[in-house]
């Protein structure tokens, strides 16, 4: 079947119901693979969605969704202003997130287009879930692999310089932006990997590639370009409050912290102060060269 | 508690340090997802970003 392929995690998608025609969001293509066995595998259905999620609530996302927990399931509602307290979308998964059932409420859809289920934010909300419980994270960055296989995260809030970053990197010899907004971190046989995402920010820029991280940057604006020392607790909880995570499952939160004290323990991270100019690119790669990992 | 501050001098002892609380701002509107980017907000920017509501009103 196809399915939507992002840091080796296939979420697979099928129409369960004969008269609906699925399709993937734009910002997919490039991340569409066939999958036989994806790890998650999604379907989807039309139906009547009532307004009362019942189980054991477990965290709001006030006016976009909410979770819940019943009878064994996790359960997500998607909301929209326009239709009040009556989700039009409901993800009923299994609680390791590897299969799940996705309620289309029929009148929230026009019926001479395709639907596309996955649609962010759910798309994000499952890779998000599944990897928590297996040693991944979603981080708040900009993925870049240098010309020598290098790659280089920048990290940060809104306004830090992501995309400022992403551009003046994008048209260099050998160099690929895996996205200027979301990264996934994942740590396996022993390396700290960095996977674009299809969520881009205002570059538009995003890949399916995948990297081995060379360093971690903060990103800081400055007046010159420059780095400096971050303490190892001080990187993980600045990592911590610039990624996506489970609040509700302290299991979870637990293990996101854990890999980021193992990313850390093996790979440099710095405070980037940077001004925006050719010379911020240069800084990375002299000191990429000066070997000060 | 003031002695414990000093180098003693015993080889292979670190200094004491007094430990510092340190607090790092974690942005709600960022940390959750939920919002797709538009001018001035946090979230991916993405054509497909869309809902139902988008929809139906004529934007996609």
């Amino acid at each position: 079947m196809k399915a939507l392929r992002i840091a080796d995690v296939s979420i697979g998608l099928e129409a369960e119901s004969p008269t609906m025609e699925v399709a993937f969001a734009d910002t997919h293509t490039a991340f569409l693979v066939e999958s036989a066995r994806p790890e998650i595998e999604v379907s989807a259905v039309w139906s009547e969605l009532s307004p009362a999620a019942t189980g054991v609530h477990l965290f709001d996302a006030p006016g976009a969704w909410h979770l819940t927990r019943s009878n064994g399931h996790c359960i997500l509602d998607f909301f929209t202003p326009l239709r009040g307290g009556v989700p039009y979308k409901k993800l009923t998964a299994s609680c390791d997130w590897s299969r799940g059932r996705v309620a289309l409420h029929r009148d929230a859809y026009r019926s001479d287009q395709p639907v596309r289920p996955l649609d962010y934010p759910l798309d994000e909300l499952l890779l998000l879930h599944y990897l928590s419980q297996r040693s991944g994270v979603i981080v708040h960055g900009c993925g870049i692999v240098d010309g020598t296989g290098a790659g280089y995260l920048f990290v940060g809030h809104s306004g830090a310089g992501k995309t400022t970053t992403a551009l003046l990197w994008k048209d260099l010899p050998g160099v690929t932006i895996l996205s200027d907004d979301r990264i996934v971190l994942r740590r396996r046989e022993g390396r700290a990997l960095m996977h674009g995402t299809p969520w881009h920010g205002e570059s538009r820029l995003s890949s399916p590639a995948s990297a081995e991280i060379r360093a971690i940057f903060l990103l800081d604006h400055g007046v010159a370009n420059g780095f400096g020392p971050v303490r190892p607790a001080e990187a993980v909880a600045d990592l911590v409050a610039r990624s996506f995570l489970p609040f509700h499952d302290g299991a979870g939160l637990m293990s996101v912290v854990s890999l980021f004290e193992q990313i850390l323990a093996e790979v440099p991270c710095l405070r980037y102060c940077f001004t925006p100019g050719p010379a911020a690119v240069e800084a990375v790669r002299e000191w990429a060269r000066r070997g000060d990992g | 508690m003031e002695k414990s501050r000093e180098d003693d001098g015993t080889p292979g002892r670190r200094r004491y340090a007094e430990p510092v609380l340190t607090e790092v701002p974690l942005r709600p509107e960022e940390a959750v997802l939920g919002n797709c980017k538009v001018t001035g907000t946090s979230g991916p920017l993405q054509s497909s970003c869309t809902s139902p509501a988008t929809c139906y009103s004529g934007t996609s």
